[in-house]
This record gives C-alpha cells, sequence and structure tokens, in this order.
C-alpha cells in the first residue's frame, strides 16, 4: 500500500450522505418565487419545410406568459465546432429530425404550457427525408444543410507510415466489418434548466456537464458580455457525453426568463431525452489489417462512415477519435484511415463515454482475434507480442508517458484461468478477450484557445481551520468532488472533513468540464497546486513565528511537525487560546494544530487563497486533425468476459467479465472500480441490448427505458475490476483516467466470446437472440 | 391538467349502478396500466372507478378439495409471497416475479393482467395451463368463465360494459407446470413469446400447452397437448410452431418468435415430464 493518509483508500464520497437521503437537489427540485414553466414544441416531421408558425391561439390562453419562436433568436447560430454551427435554437426555414425545435411556451403551470404547445399551428411542406447514412452521400440525395455537400459533415484522410510497403511485408491479410446502432446514454436525470435574468445578469442552473461551454454558449447566443451569465451545476443524475454541449432547451429556457422577467423552467421528459439525443452515432467500419507469420501487425487501413443524425454536434471530433485512437495500444507503424461523418434526418448524435473510439475499438479488436485464429495463435498472446511500453510513440504522434497495457493484460489473463477455459469449454460457453485504449484528457479546448483547461481557488477559512476548494469542475455522478477533496486533504495534511469543495459554478473557477477523461488528471493537478500553495503561504508564517526552517516544517494528521525537533509554540497558543475564550475543546498541550497555524496565517497575512491551474503542453503532430485523440496521458484497458449461449435461443448470459485498467494512480480505489463495472455495464447493454430503433417516417419507436432496453442488476454478472497503477508523470500523485477507456474492451471481449461459444461472427451489434438464430442457421448450425 | 371524474365505491352492486349510468367509466385496480395510459394520452377516460376498497375482490382461500380461489385485486406481490399460492400453484408465483419491477408488483393485480387482454399477460398462460375459471359479477348475479373463452381479441374480451372481474378460481391445482417468459433481459421487461406447459400429477397426464405473445390472444394448443399426452415432444414442439401467428413489433420479429416456440415448449415439457 502506498504512504498516503487519504489517497489511494476506499474513502466514503463527499456527497455520499446527501444522495443517499434524498437530500441532493437536482435542476428539476429547484424551485423559484414566481417560476414559470417551460415547454417546447417539437417537430413531427423528419424533414420539411415550415411554411408557417401561428402562435396567435397559444398566446391566447390564459396562463401563458411569452410564446417564442425564431422570429424571437435573431437567426442565431449555435453549435459545438465554431466551424460548423449549424444549429438554431428553434428551427426557422425547415426541421431536420423528428424532435427539431419549433418553438416554446412559459405558463404559470406545466400543464397551460404543453396545452399551449398544442395551440400553436404549423405548416409543414414535406421533403424527402435522409435516413441511410450510405445513401445520404449519393449525389442525388436531398441536402439537409447547404454547406453539407453529399451531406458529409466532416471528412478524414490519414495515412501514416507506408502502407503499401507494409502489405508487402504481411503474410495474412484479413478484411471485417462491423455495424453498430445509434444509442441512447440512458442517464437517470432527464435534461432540465431554471434560468433567471435580474438586472441584466443572466443566471441558469442546468443539469449540465459542462458548465463553462453552456456560459460561452449562451453568452454569444444571446448576445450578453460572459461575465454577466453565470452558469450553475447543481447534483446531476449523469451525463456520460449528451450533456456536455449547449442545447436548444437552455437557450429556449433562457429567452424566454429575459423575455418574461420571470424565472423560467424547462426539464425534459424522457421521450425528449431520446430525440435530443447527442449520444452515440452509428458507425460503420471496414478494417483491413496484415500480420507476419509471428504475430506482428504490419498495418491497418480503416474505413468509417459515421452516420450522426441532423447536426454537427461533436462529429467532427467524433470522426478523428474513430481514426486516431486505434493508434495504440499495439505497434502499428502504418496505418490508413478514410472517415466519413454525414448528416441523416435522425436526432443529432454527438459524444458517448469512450467518444468515436468505441465501435472502432470493437472491430479491431474482433478483427485480432480472428487473425490470431488463422494464425492458429492464443489471442491473448497474439495482443502481448504487440503491445506497446511506456515511452513509446504511436504513429500517428501520441507519446505514452505511462503505459501498463502488458500488466493489464496479464492481469486478467491470469485472474480468469484464460488458457483452462480457452481449451476446455463445452459448446456455448465461451471466453475472449480484449484490450482498450482512451486519452485521459483532450489535450485542447472545443474552441481555439490557449487559455487553462481549469483553475482552482483554496481558501483557508478565515476563523481558522478547514478549507473551501472553489472549482468550475463538473461532478456529474463520477466523483471529481470527492477526488477534488481527497487530494487537497492529503497535501494539506488535514482530516477530509476539513475541506468542503463547491464546484461546478462559472463564477468560481474557470474549467472545460466533464468530458474525454478530464477531471482527475487535469481539475486533480489544479487542486494539488492550489493546495500546496495554501500550505507554503501557512507554514511561511509559521516558520517566520518560530524561527524554525520552513523546509523542517510539514502538516501530518493534522498537526504543524517540525523534523529537526520541538517547534516553539507557546506564545501562538497562548494567543489562540486568548481569542477562544468561552470555547471547548481548544487544544491545551502537543503540537501546533493546523486550526492553529491557519488561524495565526490569517490574522499576519489576512486572507489566504491558493491557485493552481492547468494547461496541458503543446502536444500532437501538425498534419490536419492531429490535435483530436491528444492527451497528456492515457489510459488502457483489457477485459475478458465469459458467455453462456444457448444455441437453440440465442440467448446470451454473460457469466463474468474480468476486467483491468491502467488509471495510474487510483486516487479513490472504490470509485476507480465503480467507473469500472459502469464501463463495463454500458458496454454489456451495447454489446447485447441497446439500439434506437426507428420507424420509416424517422421516428423513434422505443423512446422509452421500457423498449429501449439496458441491463439492470439482475443482468450484470460478477464484475471482477482490477486497478493497474503506472505511475503516470503528468497526473496529479501519477493517477489519470479510468471514466472511459473501461468500455473499450467489453464489446469485443464479449463478441469474441460469443464467437468462441457458437463459433459463428456476428457483424452487427447489438448481437441479439436474433442476430444470434440468423448467424446460426446460415452457418447451417441450425438442425430442424 | 388531466381532468376525470373519481368513483370510489364500497360494494360491486354500487360499481355496476355507477357503471351503468357512467357508460364511458373506466375501472381502476392498480393503475399500473391505465394511469400510464392517461398520462400517455392513450385514453381520457370520462370517470375511474376506484374498485379497490371492495372487500370481496382481496384475498386467496382454499376452495373445493385443492383449488383455489384469487381475489381480483391480489397483488403480483402477493401472488409472489402467498404461502397457498406457493405451495399449490408455485408456476403462477413464478410468473409474477418475472413481471415488471419490486414497486409496479407492489400495485398491479392479477384481475388487471387478465382483464386487460394484452397477448403477453405472463399471469394467464399460467392460469390456462390449469384451466382456470373467471368469477364474473353480473347484474347482481355471478357467472363463471373458462378463462380460455375470456379473450377475443387484443384488448378485448366478453366482459360486458356492467360486469366485473371479481376472482380467479383454479379448481384443481394437482398439477405441475413450467412457465418460460422469453425476454432480452432479465427485469422490466414483457415477454416476447410465453410458454406454460403443464400435466396432473396424479393419473393420465392431461397435459397443456400455453403460448403468449405469439397470437392475437394466449391460445392453448390442443395438437400439441394430444401429443405430449402420448408421449412425443418433438412433435408436440412442432405443432406449437404451427399453431402461433405471431406479429413483428419493436421486442422481436414473428419469424423470431417462431423460431424459439421450439426449443422454449421443448424445455418447459421436458421440466414438467421429466421425473
Amino acid at each position: 500500500m502506498s504512504d498516503y493518509r487519504i489517497l489511494n483508500t476506499r474513502a466514503p464520497r463527499v456527497d455520499a450522505f446527501d444522495k443517499v437521503t434524498g437530500k441532493a437537489k437536482y435542476t428539476d427540485d429547484l424551485s423559484m418565487p414566481e417560476m414559470l414553466f417551460g415547454a417546447i414544441l417539437h417537430s413531427p416531421q423528419a424533414h420539411a419545410r415550415i411554411v408557417k408558425v401561428d402562435t396567435t391561439e397559444a398566446k391566447k390562453l390564459p396562463g401563458v406568459k411569452a410564446v417564442i419562436t425564431s422570429e424571437d433568436t435573431e437567426g442565431i447560430a449555435f453549435g459545438v465546432s465554431p466551424a460548423r454551427y449549424d444549429e438554431q435554437i428553434f428551427a426557422s426555414e425547415r426541421v431536420r429530425y423528428v424532435g427539431d425545435e419549433i418553438a416554446a411556451v412559459a405558463a404559470v403551470t406545466p400543464e397551460i404550457a404543453r396545452q399551449a404547445l398544442d395551440l400553436i399551428k404549423v405548416e409543414f411542406e414535406e421533403l424527402p427525408s435522409v435516413l441511410d447514412a450510405h445513401l445520404a452521400m449519393d449525389d442525388e440525395a436531398e441536402q439537409l444543410h447547404e454547406r453539407y455537400k453529399n451531406n458529409i459533415v466532416q471528412q478524414v484522410h490519414w495515412d501514416f507510415g507506408d502502407v503499401e510497403a507494409a502489405q508487402k511485408e504481411a503474410d495474412v491479410i484479413r478484411t471485417d466489418e462491423l455495424t453498430s446502432k445509434m444509442q441512447d446514454a440512458a442517464f437517470l436525470e432527464p435534461q432540465s434548466a431554471l434560468a433567471t435574468y435580474d438586472q441584466g445578469y443572466l443566471t441558469m442552473y442546468s443539469s449540465t456537464q459542462a458548465p463553462h461551454y453552456i456560459q460561452r454558449t449562451l453568452a454569444m447566443a444571446l448576445s450578453l458580455p460572459l461575465h454577466k451569465v453565470r452558469v450553475v451545476k447543481p447534483a446531476v443524475g449523469g451525463g456520460f457525453g449528451p450533456k456536455a454541449a449547449c442545447s436548444s432547451m437552455e437557450l429556449a429556457t433562457c429567452l424566454l426568463a429575459m423575455k418574461t422577467g420571470k424565472p423560467v423552467k424547462i426539464t425534459f421528459d424522457r421521450e425528449q431525452v431520446f430525440l435530443h439525443s447527442r449520444a452515440r452515432h452509428q458507425f460503420f467500419h471496414k478494417m483491413t489489417t496484415g500480420v507476419r507469420k509471428d504475430g506482428t501487425i504490419c498495418f491497418l487501413e480503416h474505413e468509417a462512415l459515421l452516420d450522426g443524425g441532423a447536426y454537427c454536434s461533436f462529429g467532427i471530433a467524433t470522426v478523428y477519435y474513430a481514426g486516431s485512437l486505434l493508434g495504440g495500444p499495439y505497434r502499428l507503424e502504418n496505418m490508413k484511415y478514410d472517415g466519413y461523418r454525414v448528416v441523416t434526418n435522425k436526432p443529432a448524435c454527438g459524444a458517448q463515454r469512450g467518444h468515436g473510439a468505441v465501435i472502432a475499438r470493437a472491430c479491431f479488436e474482433i478483427q485480432l482475434d480472428r487473425i490470431a485464429e488463422e494464425l492458429n495463435m492464443d489471442p491473448v498472446e497474439l495482443r502481448l507480442k504487440n503491445v506497446r511500453e511506456a515511452g513509446e510513440t504511436t504513429c500517428n504522434e501520441l507519446y505514452l508517458s505511462s503505459f501498463g497495457m502488458k500488466e493489464a493484460l496479464e492481469a486478467v489473463r491470469d485472474s480468469a484461468a484464460w488458457k483452462n477455459k480457452r481449451d476446455d469449454q463445452p459448446d456455448g460457453k465461451g471466453i475472449g478477450a480484449a484490450c482498450g485504449f482512451f486519452v485521459s484528457g483532450a489535450g485542447y479546448p472545443i474552441y481555439y484557445s490557449k487559455t487553462p483547461h481549469c483553475t482552482v481557488v483554496t481558501k483557508l477559512n478565515e476563523v481558522g481551520g478547514g478549507v473551501i476548494v472553489e472549482s468550475g469542475a463538473a461532478d456529474i455522478g463520477q466523483g471529481s468532488d470527492t477526488m477534488l477533496a481527497m487530494i487537497t486533504a492529503e497535501v494539506l495534511g488535514i482530516p477530509l472533513s476539513d475541506v468542503r469543495v463547491m464546484s461546478g459554478d462559472s463564477d468560481l473557477a474557470v474549467d472545460l468540464g466533464a468530458y474525454s477523461s478530464r477531471t482527475t488528471l487535469m481539475t486533480g493537478t489544479a487542486a494539488k497546486e492550489a493546495a500546496e500553495s495554501v500550505k507554503a503561504q501557512i507554514l511561511e508564517v509559521i516558520a517566520d513565528k518560530t524561527g524554525a526552517s520552513i523546509d523542517d516544517l510539514d502538516v501530518i494528521d493534522g498537526e504543524v511537525i517540525n523534523s529537526k525537533g520541538d517547534l516553539n509554540i507557546e506564545e501562538l497558543r497562548h494567543d489562540f487560546r486568548m481569542e477562544h475564550r468561552g470555547f471547548r475543546g481548544i487544544v491545551k498541550s502537543g503540537n501546533l494544530t493546523f486550526n492553529e497555524a491557519a488561524r495565526v496565517a490569517f490574522i499576519d497575512k489576512g486572507s489566504i487563497v491558493g491557485t493552481g491551474k492547468y494547461s496541458p503542453p503543446k502536444l500532437g503532430g501538425s498534419f490536419k486533425g492531429a490535435a483530436v485523440g491528444t492527451s497528456p496521458a492515457f489510459g488502457c484497458s483489457a477485459q475478458i468476459a465469459e458467455v453462456d449461449v444457448n444455441l437453440d435461443t440465442g440467448e446470451v448470459t454473460v457469466e463474468k467479465i474480468t476486467g483491468a485498467h491502467d488509471c495510474g494512480f487510483a486516487i479513490n480505489r472504490t470509485q476507480v472500480e465503480g467507473q469500472m463495472q459502469g464501463s463495463m455495464m454500458m458496454g454489456m447493454g451495447e454489446a447485447l441490448m441497446e439500439e434506437i430503433k426507428y420507424d420509416e417516417c424517422g421516428r423513434v419507436i422505443n423512446a422509452n427505458l421500457a423498449e429501449y432496453k439496458i441491463p439492470t442488476s439482475l443482468d450484470m454478472p460478477p464484475l471482477e475490476s482490477i486497478i493497474i497503477e503506472s505511475h503516470e508523470p503528468n497526473g496529479p500523485f501519477g493517477a489519470k483516467e479510468v471514466g472511459e477507456g473501461g468500455i473499450m474492451p467489453t464489446i469485443p471481449a464479449i463478441l469474441n466470446a460469443i464467437y468462441d461459444a457458437t463459433g459463428v461472427r456476428i457483424n452487427e451489434l447489438p448481437v441479439t437472440p436474433e442476430r444470434i438464430r440468423t448467424a446460426l442457421r446460415k452457418a447451417g448450425k441450425v438442425n430442424k | 391538467m388531466i381532468q376525470f371524474e373519481y368513483g370510489c365505491p364500497g360494494s360491486l352492486m354500487e360499481t355496476t349502478s355507477i357503471l351503468r349510468n357512467n357508460p364511458e367509466a373506466v375501472l381502476l385496480a392498480g393503475g399500473t396500466d391505465i394511469l400510464v395510459r392517461i398520462k400517455q394520452g392513450m385514453i381520457q377516460p370520462a370517470m375511474l372507478v376506484d374498485i379497490k376498497s371492495i372487500t370481496e375482490l382481496h384475498g386467496i382461500s382454499s376452495i373445493e378439495q385443492n383449488g383455489l380461489r384469487i381475489g381480483a385485486l391480489t397483488t403480483l406481490t402477493e401472488l409472489v409471497e402467498n404461502d397457498l399460492i406457493r405451495n399449490r400453484c408455485p408456476v403462477l408465483s413464478a410468473a409474477a416475479l418475472s413481471m415488471a419491477c419490486v414497486q409496479v408488483r407492489n400495485r398491479a393485480t392479477i384481475g388487471g393482467n387478465v382483464a386487460n387482454a394484452s397477448p403477453a399477460a405472463d399471469t394467464v398462460p399460467p392460469l390456462m395451463a390449469f384451466d382456470a375459471e373467471l368469477e364474473i359479477f353480473a347484474d347482481e348475479d355471478i357467472k363463471r368463465v373458462p378463462i380460455g373463452e375470456f379473450f377475443t381479441a387484443p384488448g378485448e374480451t366478453v366482459l360486458q360494459e356492467n360486469e366485473i372481474l371479481t376472482a380467479i378460481l383454479i379448481p384443481d391445482t394437482a398439477r405441475k407446470a413450467h412457465y418460460i417468459k422469453h425476454t432480452l433481459r432479465e427485469a422490466m421487461d414483457i415477454a416476447g413469446v410465453g410458454v406454460c406447459v403443464s400435466r396432473k400429477t396424479q393419473g393420465a397426464p392431461d397435459p397443456r400447452v400455453v403460448l403468449g405473445a405469439v397470437a392475437p390472444t394466449p391460445i392453448r394448443v390442443p395438437a400439441a397437448e394430444q401429443f405430449l399426452s402420448e408421449g412425443k415432444i418433438e412433435e408436440a414442439c412442432a405443432a406449437a410452431v404451427d399453431a402461433a401467428r405471431p406479429i413483428d413489433d419493436v421486442r422481436a420479429s414473428a419469424s423470431y418468435r417462431k423460431d424459439v416456440i421450439y426449443p422454449l415448449v421443448k424445455r418447459a415439457s421436458y421440466a414438467v415430464f421429466a421425473r
């Protein structure tokens, strides 16, 4: 175990009590005097020209305070990437998917607001809709946006190394494909926003992952000075990516508040969560990989098509990530990638856990198993032969400053008794392995900027004692507040209970938000720096007052310790006691406490504030798109899945998943395991169940959690979580990501296990019982 | 605000008189189905008649030699936990346990599950496999209808406007039965296919083969029953496949439903006929 007192333990989360008792306030729990309730009118058409929007009757309904449409928005365009601002708050000329926003209403009750929506008359002129990503690129296809020729939002063409030459060296060359479906992130808390507008200041409480980006978008779209826009994130019930971008709903809430002068709240119902989406794209991958007889990977040629629905959202980053993150974890010096991200008349897709890289990873890891089979090699051995180690740089210039890939793979291999089970299993039972690779924080912000990615302000309580950590970081359930408290307590040598974290508020500090698995490495570094500054300021005063050398002083378990002997504290203690006549529990003997030292320092210097920031070093190569995929560090993981397939019905039971993840260093061991297990659960759902289904008109037919199936607790097998600690030099105390990387191996591990169990390969996700039966039938393995 | 009148009668007589005077009224038992439909705007009943205060609709009792009378308002949780049910008709407990989640099972009733007439209702195949009868209060009178004659189409039954399902009767529980609910996940899921096979525990087996979710109503397959009584399991499975008329829906395709009937009937049959 480590030498740390607080870090690397299983300390309870700082928000556990509030969450468990129901005390925690989520956005929809908030209420204000005179608050109005908003509602949004969504398009029932997948693709249509708007001829006329008539709000006359809606405005007349008693209780309605405002009805707004595109006429109230001055044609503002917004989105995620500044180069692709293709969204409007309300559709003005045409709607592009079933769910596109047309108007919003504010009324004194939610019921009246909904009733008013029914009174808005919209006249449409139907347009041919484009629902198929392949057909979208045809020259004859209807264009969704004038700016996207052939409906292509972004294309990527990369060629690293010399694929042509490498083809000649390969002994085995295989081409494989994998297709997925659009996903829903299925977070528990539907999006909600509450806005107030008072004397030129706009405040929005929102269920968001990224207060900073929301703040910027609101200021830009609503023409307000940035400093007069404040975004506050109350408790959030999960995000997984779709809550990382500013939405029309958030903007509409603000517009309604500005128009009425009253607080306005809008909360999505579950169907709206599905319609708004911004979750995982649909991916079509085709990969050709060549290896030598000894298993050395020679090259990868990769084509990807991403169906992203009606708007760009995060799509540019998504299509880059789909290619760039195959650069690791293996030694792959020659890699060609052609990626296309198109728009179709479906809900817009964005980022979701493992952004862009999950299905590409699945396709590649499944292909590695097929190659291993052709080489008659153990698939784990094939991987071990190719994994990179710390200090290496990938062909697309990603530097691996720490890398426990080999350790992770060996750990799952040994823990799951891979060799025995692989060799000796009855029909229908199978075992499969896979690896994964992910960023630990995107190297660059979404908009061009040299801004620090985050700042932290740590302030000593002025009456003496604990500290307050002020951060813009967004704890969306992943536990970043606990991480900040633990790092601060560790640095200052005080108990965790003496640290209070205030976060998720754009007034407190800058933080790009909870996305791309950045918070522990980046905000953790800033928190460490801020706490170190506070500590140095206190010890400087104590050194001065006691005559000790600051280099000999430290705070341990809440007491100031002088490594060179006793500290002369008589006078300091006398003053402290005089100040606290009548107080109980004032220390009379022993070492100077942190509380005393803090008070002494305050009296001497006034407010003691430490600040920290994180700015990544310059990262990545100079080729086009080199920025996406860069990171100050990379996480990696390996998993082994064991399945039981009923060959008669195609039903799959996952019996166990053994996972190992290199998170650099576990700040909180329980939270690291929680992220690993959450990833495995989400991956299992995507592998076996999850699929947004559309009818022929582009309507989502399973826009609820009854028919969009994610695993329940009864579906989850035992999960073993092995923590690998490679001590990342760029992370606080050696820590790096665990939030997303853990999902990478899950889908391919399960699919490889299903192949081991059935002998049939399925190239379409999710692998439902029906798809297994169809594959078995095609392979002549169904007797009847 | 969704508005409707609310009645809370204390007796069956009172209920039928409310129903006579309010042809638009809808009965409210557990509400797990009807309230969801109202909130989704699928139905707008002018009046809800809450029958939960009517005592004779509650309770589970022993009838005849080893039969059961299960009050229509018996909750799914009671079916799971009640000793009489667990001892005499464990398959019904198992079917109830397979449904929804704890919170819904605490509210949802067996009467509601039967009277809603969903082709995928989980309590129905076990009840049909036990030759259950439905006790119906009509015109101040009580009549009995065999459950196999109760359903006419999805959501449709022989129940008349002022009739109330009061209890489910299982005259003879001396049967061994096995129900398989085929779903994508382990909880919060509706049967893609339901199969229940039963046999008498003494004397000739007199088997029952009932299929759910593969036809407009749950169906018995007499041909399969005949084969089973002759010990021909494979033929019985094939007969069940032939009898099914499934549809495509969001949960499964018709062809897949057909595909799994065979192995499911086989598995259920072995479970029941194994020594």
